[in-house]
């Protein structure tokens, strides 16, 4: 009798102890006050400067606390964002590449700003780059905050350059930008192979970093869209010659051996500092003003230079501009909060503090003047962003940038012609298209 | 044969169904709510349009039309039959080899079985990780033993994810790593297997490789079905090593199908299709569980188990 009594007291002790375990993973885990920020740009320098934006915001505004969570699994790792606003548990900002807005929008990821902005004693719009602004509109309503822009050029290797022969002055922006047959000359004449085949040296590959198809697409003036007839055009001649130059330069270096090069001197998930450019293999990458923060951080001795993006023929320096934003997702707990932080963020006391870190540049038209926020090196980068293109705003980037990414691996390969390649880009992403027109 | 014929249960027996069904309820109630209602769930939804974030528009077979006109959606499904077709037997192969290991006569028996078994107790995304560093083209040891030894012509420099074809060969690679929970059961069957059936072989004249070929791979074929079944399952399923090492490339040559189904389903919100390629993935496990039990009746032998 004494026994069950006492089986049955421990029984109950562990039931009540396994309910009181269920009932704490009921509860919430957040402070009204809070302001949570998800952001999936976790590089080293970028973070950093989210941080003192974000320390910078609680000092101002001691009723609130903005919190900084990291989002690892590359920097367009959506997947989470989508999930946690599904459960309910998504953050209150978000950092969204700005491109990919509208495609967000649609399916009901973000919030609408319009309510917040309505109150604002200035037109906010008026504040913003005009194209920035305008790739955070979706059917009429405004869907987050323009936070940074950048521009691209070609960095280059000086000392690999002499050691190959080759005058690096031949590069100087000075004297215009570059056509891709004389850089091709270049870069060839700078690869070389170990005593196995495998390359040890590349003077430059188009298909990595920036170099991508909207990169090419854009210098060769590619539209993306016809408006009239809500068409894409993926198979414009501006897209077919970007494919083409990638599936010709691939072909002559052996596109395997490239990705055997690319494998050993930059693995994936590798440290910053395990980079082919700042270690000396690679001799000319195409990045953006972003690179000038993390080359004083890594590469500290390199002895860089920097020019154009190379263009077909003429005289007329090309690039072109994306950069991030600032936005509310749906079911945001703390809503006011979270618009206070994007206003900091996406306004001149946050925008100051990401250039001056990141070497980004601002997207709040007035920092622009403000030549103290920018090194010898970055003023390059302002002068070429009054005439720098940026991409249409598309309510299916995301889908359409994957499957220009999908149809470069193909012609990388040699498995498919350009042209059947962009055809698979239309064939993909048209349909998805299609329940947005008119636009 | 006598006939069974049903009859009314007495009061006495409804009691104790009704009993025995109040026992079992938070187990009904589990495969109702957490097994059943999702999948009628999402049967529902691949008939729609449905982002999760609003409401679901219904667009009828839309979704279907759209699976079978998806390049991507042949190309993963390919993927993944390719994967399964070369990573089950070989699998099975591996996990009877360490089985055998295993099963060795000797005193330090139980230090070989520790070792054989612990690369399956490492998590697949950490061994993915690793193996990042390990076929480096240039400083991977994997690369460097495998053109020491002369091996498929390949020199020093191949990078075995460049080309789709050895990158799906080298997730295959992979998973061998996780065959020591096979093995086990593997080994579990070989100790089943009564030795007098080998000394009858061994007086008869038998060699070794005759009385394996003979004796354990008959008796163990309920146990290779076990195994086949459940790695034709965990192989429809593969996701972690090709998100990442491969993120799908080179040029979607090792896209699984459960890869693209998790981007349709979370990256690009897209759940209605994303439901819709999942019914087809159940399909598809069904009807290959239904042809390996056809293929089973005719290779399986059950003598050992009754």
């Amino acid at each position: 009798m004494r026994q069950c009594g006492l089986r049955a007291w421990l029984v109950l002790s562990v039931l009540i102890s396994l309910l009181s375990v269920l009932l704490t993973a009921c509860g919430s885990s957040r402070a009204p006050n809070d302001v949570v920020f998800w952001t999936t740009d976790t590089g080293d320098i970028d973070s950093q400067a989210q941080q003192q934006m974000l320390d910078a915001f609680n000092q101002a505004n001691p009723d609130l606390h903005a919190r900084m969570v990291k989002v690892y699994g590359g920097i367009s790792n959506i997947a989470p964002l989508v999930t946690a606003v599904r459960g309910g548990t998504g953050p209150d900002v978000f950092w969204l590449d700005r491109f990919t807005m509208s495609q967000f929008a649609a399916i009901g990821l973000l919030q609408e700003l319009d309510p917040y902005l309505a109150k604002e004693s200035q037109n906010v719009s008026q504040l913003y780059l005009p194209f920035a602004w305008g790739e955070t509109q979706f059917q009429g309503h405004t869907y987050g905050l323009p936070m940074d822009t950048d521009a691209r050029v070609i960095y280059y290797n000086k000392d690999m350059f002499k050691a190959a022969g080759i005058d690096p002055a031949i590069m100087d922006p000075a004297n215009g930008p570059i056509t891709i047959d004389k850089l091709k000359e270049i870069a060839f004449k700078i690869n070389h192979k170990e005593a196995n085949g495998a390359y040890d040296k590349i003077g430059f590959i188009p298909w990595d970093n920036q170099a991508s198809p909207a990169t090419w697409g854009l210098d060769f003036g590619a539209q993306y869209i016809d408006k009239k007839t809500c068409q894409l055009t993926p198979t414009e001649p501006a897209m077919q010659n970007a494919l083409q130059l990638v599936y010709d330069w691939a072909k002559e270096m052996d596109p395997l051996k490239v990705k055997a090069f690319q494998d050993t001197y930059q693995p994936q998930n590798a440290p910053p500092t395990q980079n082919y450019f700042y270690n000396g293999h690679l001799a000319m990458e195409l990045s953006g003003d972003w690179e000038l923060s993390s080359l004083k951080k890594y590469a500290p001795n390199l002895n860089w230079g920097m020019t154009y993006i190379p263009v077909l023929s003429g005289s007329t320096p090309f690039t072109w501009s994306g950069g991030f934003s600032v936005v509310m997702p749906t079911n945001a707990n703390n809503a006011s909060g979270a618009y206070r932080l994007i206003r900091f963020m996406a306004g001149p006391e946050g925008q100051r503090i990401y250039t001056k870190v990141t070497a980004h540049m601002p997207t709040y038209a007035e920092l622009l003047k403000d030549s103290s926020l920018y090194s010898a090196d970055h003023q390059f980068f302002v002068q070429m962003l009054s005439d720098s293109h940026s991409r249409p705003p598309l309510p299916v980037w995301s889908q359409l940038w994957d499957a220009f990414d999908t149809a470069n691996q193909k012609v990388i390969l040699g498995v498919a012609t350009p042209d059947q390649a962009l055809q698979s880009v239309y064939n993909r992403v048209q349909p998805q298209l299609q329940q947005f027109c008119p636009l | 044969m006598i006939a069974i014929h049903p009859r009314q249960l007495s009061p006495l027996e409804r009691k104790n169904l009704r009993k025995g069904l109040f026992f079992i309820s938070p187990w009904i109630i589990g495969v109702l709510v957490f097994t059943f209602y999702p999948i009628v769930y999402s049967i529902v939804l691949s008939f729609a349009r449905y982002s999760g974030l609003q409401p679901p528009t219904w667009i009828g077979f839309q979704n279907y039309i759209r699976l079978f006109g998806d390049e991507l959606m042949r190309q993963s499904l390919g993927n993944t039959m390719a994967y399964i077709s070369l990573a089950v037997p070989i699998g099975i192969v591996v996990a009877i080899l360490l089985a055998l290991a295993m099963n060795t006569s000797v005193r330090e028996v139980a230090v070989y079985r520790a070792a054989l078994y612990l690369p399956s107790v490492l998590p697949l995304f950490a061994i993915s990780f690793i193996f990042i560093v390990l076929i480096n083209p240039k400083y991977g040891i994997v690369n460097y033993a495998l053109s020491g030894f002369g091996l498929f012509g390949s020199p020093a420099g191949t990078d075995y994810l460049a080309d789709p074809t050895s990158a799906l060969l080298v997730i295959v690679a992979i998973a061998q790593l996780g065959a020591g929970n096979a093995a086990l059961i593997f080994l579990a069957g070989l100790r089943s297997i009564p030795d007098t059936l080998y000394e009858a072989a061994r007086i008869d004249g038998a060699s070794r490789v005759r009385s394996f070929f003979s004796i354990t791979l008959p008796l163990l074929s309920p146990i290779i079905l076990f195994n086949a079944i459940t790695a034709i399952g965990a192989g429809l399923q593969t996701f972690q090593q090709a998100y990442i090492i491969t993120k799908g490339g080179p040029n979607n040559g090792t896209l699984f199908y459960m890869y693209y189904l998790y981007d349709t389903a979370f990256a690009q919100a897209q759940l209605g299709y994303a439901c819709a390629l999942s019914l087809l993935l159940f399909v598809i496990g069904l009807v290959l569980a239904l042809v390996l039990f056809t293929v089973a009746k005719r290779f399986v032998n059950y003598e050992l188990v009754s």
